[in-house]
């Protein structure tokens, strides 16, 4: 392509708009990791000396702990329920037909849409009286309706991908129902499902809003711990915590992004 | 013949029934809770359309939700723009500066909205790095007050949002033949009309959905104008869980809610074929 | 023959009686009867859309017939299970599992059965020797190439003995030279194990090499059911003569009816032909003629024979190696096509030269019209 002197300019603006643009996404990410290995009392930016003492606090504070293996306990709870429900409902929808299975398709995904405050606020309404509030059991059922149109969605496109003369074979060649499901639809949707499985978890570990309403005095969620401390008690522990927290979230969506890669290419 | 009647693999039984548990968690945990909280509002104490009325009658309800709408369309409107130049970027680089492009929008999409906002804290607060930039290049004499305004808010949210606008332009930028604009260019177009007349007609679904996907959860957006915005720049949603949890008034949280619901679901549901649920995560 | 008889003859491996689907008002297939005997390869053959896809899936048991009835080897299989009809199939893209190794493919529809396990692996190598691919025990159906997956599939196919083997296009996703490579193998190995097979195909060549019989479909009914070389030679309508090869076909009246054969009016002039079918066609009655190419004489001169011959003007003449195709127009306007041998006089005549056009009274098939 010929390339004139105020293409070449342009092109330069363009560029520099972009690089500035990309920093401004990326900053806030990065910002964490040198604030946590400050050595002040204070967030100070650049750290004047290099220490982790604010891990050292993270882990060796009872709270923090109990909030992590709380949160830790809860998403794997939630991933295991959802991408059961999630899986087994995907399959009714893609591979059979029953009253209402629009209307559940379509409702399924309202969550990602509905405002998470309407939501905590109504899940709150809901499960008080219950004396759900607080409950282990309480967080899986509120994180799993925020959590299981992931599974669904990743599932779903999974088994659209899915040839269906393998499942007629399959049949054909004297596989009951049950066993076509169990033999071959299952195993050629394992990635889709990982993926939706790991995206259940990073759902529930980092949701925030939810847990900050249904949270209890003493089962508390690494989030409400967060917002708790950013609102009055903002010390660099918190950016230890966040930089354990972005490792292991983009860590954890690396590996579901390659999965759900290989769901596509298959 | 097509796969219209190969599919048929369950029976309408085993299908209900697989499909039960999902149906029952939707129920339980959704439908339900909804409709019982957002019930509350025409019936608590007695049926009544009342705090209907105090809401769409106080001029200062009025302007948390007008200005929660006007934020929305900002951030909706700066990340398009800002996300634009981007989704083309990634949609034309290759090699390792598409990788990094790609990690700067997938890295913040996977970081925690609530790190990410811990983040903008630091950036804007009296002793934070704006601040101490502009002082230490002798632009300001004081340090300015960012935080706590709407301006934080804006800048915080269309960062947290941005990959929302980028990923679904990106992607209807892909799906352009890369041979559409090559033959503009051959017949004599400029960059710019090419640009204009072949581009971004073609990415207009992905603007869209982006836009769509932006704005829907801008106007539900919690955490962000919770932290960085304070009391000054309330929002519906920060609305709504003040109303509930410092001044115990529910059914009035529950008005809000029902004009929120109504906004962002109805939006959903009138644009839902243009909605386009990329394989992410949105908590707000 | 009738349904009661099939048991106790017990030659007719599959049969078909009144075979009913509708989709909504579009009838997919429209009453189909056949017969098919042990150890014969019948071919459904049809142009796509022609429901010979539907009548696969009512045999395979993917779809229930609305009224009708499906017997395989005496049983009345019409409302059976899939999974328990006891067919053998050959999947169009073959349909081999893919997290499965071959071995494990073709030891499926055994496990499927309960078959013990040393059992398994001895049918296993066994049908695998039948296809020559007893080294690629281990591999997935990735590492294989399509002929080696099609031979894949058709081990899996026949290793559980099934009553009967339905090919849905198998060779469909392969290179011409392997697909009549492995045309040859298919036969081959149907002698050998005297299987029956039903093959679905639109390819009229692949249908006309392998079948003992062929049967054409057309918008849902047979159309002709007949061994290749009577399909042929005496096509029961324009659409199986159209198909089936190729052929010139014009509309005429009959003129008068002679014991065996009748004379018709065409356009151009009087023709002598042979009528198809039982129907009796009376003097006036609108008909469709048929005249194979290479059933067509072309001459300089008119020859003197007994068939009427008729003037015509050369358009063009396409070499095509063993003969030469002649393209001609008649008095009226009407089109013809004849081949000819590259040797005759008349392969090399000049466009717009006029040769006389005849042909034999057996070889002008004169069809009532109406008839697709």
């Amino acid at each position: 392509m010929r390339s004139s002197a105020g293409t070449r300019a342009f092109r330069l603006v363009f560029a520099i708009c972009c690089a500035l643009i990309l920093v401004y996404m990326i900053l806030p990410t990065l910002l964490v990791f040198p604030i946590s290995v400050g050595g002040d009392s204070y967030i100070r930016f650049p750290p004047r000396n290099l220490s982790l003492q604010w891990y050292r606090a993270y882990f060796e504070d009872p709270e923090w702990r109990s909030a992590t293996f709380f949160s830790l306990k809860i998403a794997a709870l939630t991933a295991i329920s959802s991408t059961v429900i999630g899986t087994a409902a995907s399959l009714a929808m893609a591979r059979g037909d029953f009253p209402g299975r629009r209307l559940l398709a379509g409702l399924v995904l309202a969550p990602l849409v509905t405002p998470h405050v309407v939501l905590a606020l109504a899940l709150y309404f809901h499960f008080a009286p219950l004396g759900l509030v607080g409950t282990t059991f309480g967080f899986v059922v509120a994180h799993s309706v925020l959590a299981v149109p992931y599974v669904v969605l990743m599932t779903s496109a999974a088994l659209a991908g899915v040839d269906p003369s393998l499942e007629m074979a399959a049949l054909n060649l004297g596989a009951s129902r049950w066993r076509v499901v169990r033999e071959v639809t299952l195993p050629l949707i394992a990635p889709g499902i990982a993926a939706g499985a790991l995206f259940a978890f990073l759902t529930s570990f980092d949701e925030t809003v939810i847990s900050f309403f249904i949270s209890g005095v003493d089962h508390k969620t690494i989030t409400r711990k967060i917002f708790e401390d950013v609102d009055f008690n903002l010390t660099p522990v918190i950016a230890a915590v966040s930089v354990v927290f972005v490792v292991v979230t983009i860590a954890l969506m690396v590996v579901a992004n390659m999965v759900s890669r290989g769901v596509k290419r298959a | 013949m097509s796969e219209r009647h190969i599919r048929g693999g369950l029976s309408k039984t085993t299908a209900a029934l697989i499909a039960l548990p999902l149906a029952l968690l939707m129920l339980v945990a959704f439908v339900w809770p909804l409709v019982g909280f957002v019930s509350t509002s025409v019936l608590d104490p007695a049926p009544t359309l009342a705090h209907y009325e105090k809401l769409f009658t106080s001029a200062l309800y009025m302007r948390v939700l007008a200005s929660t709408v006007v934020t929305a369309f900002v951030v909706t409107v700066a990340a398009l723009v800002l996300g634009y130049p981007i989704a083309i970027l990634m949609s034309r680089l290759r090699g390792p500066a598409a990788w990094i492009v790609t990690t700067c929008v997938l890295v913040p999409l996977w970081t925690p909205v609530l790190v990410r906002t811990y983040a903008w804290i630091i950036i804007l607060q009296r002793q934070g790095i704006v601040n101490d930039a502009l002082i230490s290049l002798g632009m300001i004499g004081r340090p300015l007050t960012m935080l706590y305004t709407t301006g934080a808010v804006v800048v915080a949210m269309t960062q947290v949002l941005m990959p929302f606008m980028i990923l679904p332009i990106q992607s209807s930028l892909r799906s352009i033949p890369k041979e559409l604009p090559q033959a503009a260019h051959g017949l004599g177009a400029s960059h710019f009309r090419v640009f204009a007349n072949v581009t971004w007609p073609l990415s207009l679904p992905g603007v869209m959905a982006g836009c769509l996907m932006v704005f829907i959860i801008a106007l539900g957006f919690y955490i962000t104008p919770a932290i960085l915005g304070g009391p000054r720049a309330q929002t519906i949603s920060t609305l709504i869980s003040q109303q509930a949890f410092e001044l115990l008034n529910w059914p009035f949280a529950s008005a809000i809610s029902v004009v929120l619901l109504v906004l962002t679901l109805g939006i959903a549901a009138v644009f839902r074929r243009m909605l386009r649920v990329e394989g992410m995560s949105l908590h707000a | 023959m009738s349904p009661s008889s099939l048991g106790e003859g017990g030659s007719a491996a599959l049969s078909l009686r009144n075979l009913v689907k509708r989709y909504g008002k579009v009838t997919a297939t429209d009453s189909v009867s056949l017969d098919v005997e042990a150890g014969e390869f019948v071919s459904l053959l049809g142009p796509s859309g022609s429901g010979k896809t539907t009548l696969l899936m009512l045999l395979a048991g993917f779809e229930t017939a609305d009224s009708g009835e499906i017997r395989l080897h005496g049983r009345d299989i019409s409302r059976v299970p899939p999974n328990k009809r006891d067919i053998g199939m050959v999947f169009q893209r073959y349909a081999l599992f893919p997290h499965m190794t071959v071995a494990q493919n073709v030891a499926f529809p055994l496990r499927m059965r309960g078959v013990a396990k040393a059992e398994q692996e001895r049918r296993v190598k066994a049908a695998l020797d039948m296809v020559e691919l007893r080294e690629h025990l281990d591999r997935v159906p990735a590492q294989l190439s399509g002929g080696q997956q099609q031979r894949v599939a058709l081990a899996r196919a026949i290793v559980f003995e099934p009553g009967i083997l339905l090919m849905d296009e198998p060779l469909g996703a392969l290179d011409k030279k392997l697909r009549k490579h492995m045309q040859v193998e298919l036969t081959e190995l149907q002698h050998r194990l005297k299987a029956t097979v039903i093959y679905v195909t639109h390819d009229q060549e692949e249908a006309l090499a392998m079948s003992s019989r062929v049967a054409i479909i057309n918008e849902g009914r047979i159309e002709q059911l007949s061994t290749p070389r009577d399909l042929y030679d005496r096509p029961a309508s324009p659409f199986v003569g159209d198909f089936i090869g190729d052929i010139n076909l014009f509309d005429a009246k009959v003129e008068e009816m002679q014991s065996g054969a009748c004379a018709v009016a065409t356009p151009f002039g009087r023709l002598l032909g042979t009528p198809v079918g039982p129907a009796a066609l009376a003097p006036g009655a609108a008909v469709r003629v048929g005249v194979r190419p290479e059933r067509l004489s072309v001459d300089e001169r008119p020859t003197g024979g007994v068939a009427p011959a008729h003037p015509a003007t050369i358009r063009h003449t396409i070499f095509n190696g063993n003969n030469v195709a002649v393209h001609m127009t008649m008095a009226d306007g009407q089109e013809l096509w004849a081949t000819v041998s590259p040797n005759d006089p008349e392969a090399n005549l000049p466009r717009g030269a006029t040769v006389h056009v005849s042909a034999a009274p057996q070889d002008v098939f004169v069809f009532p019209a109406g008839a697709a």
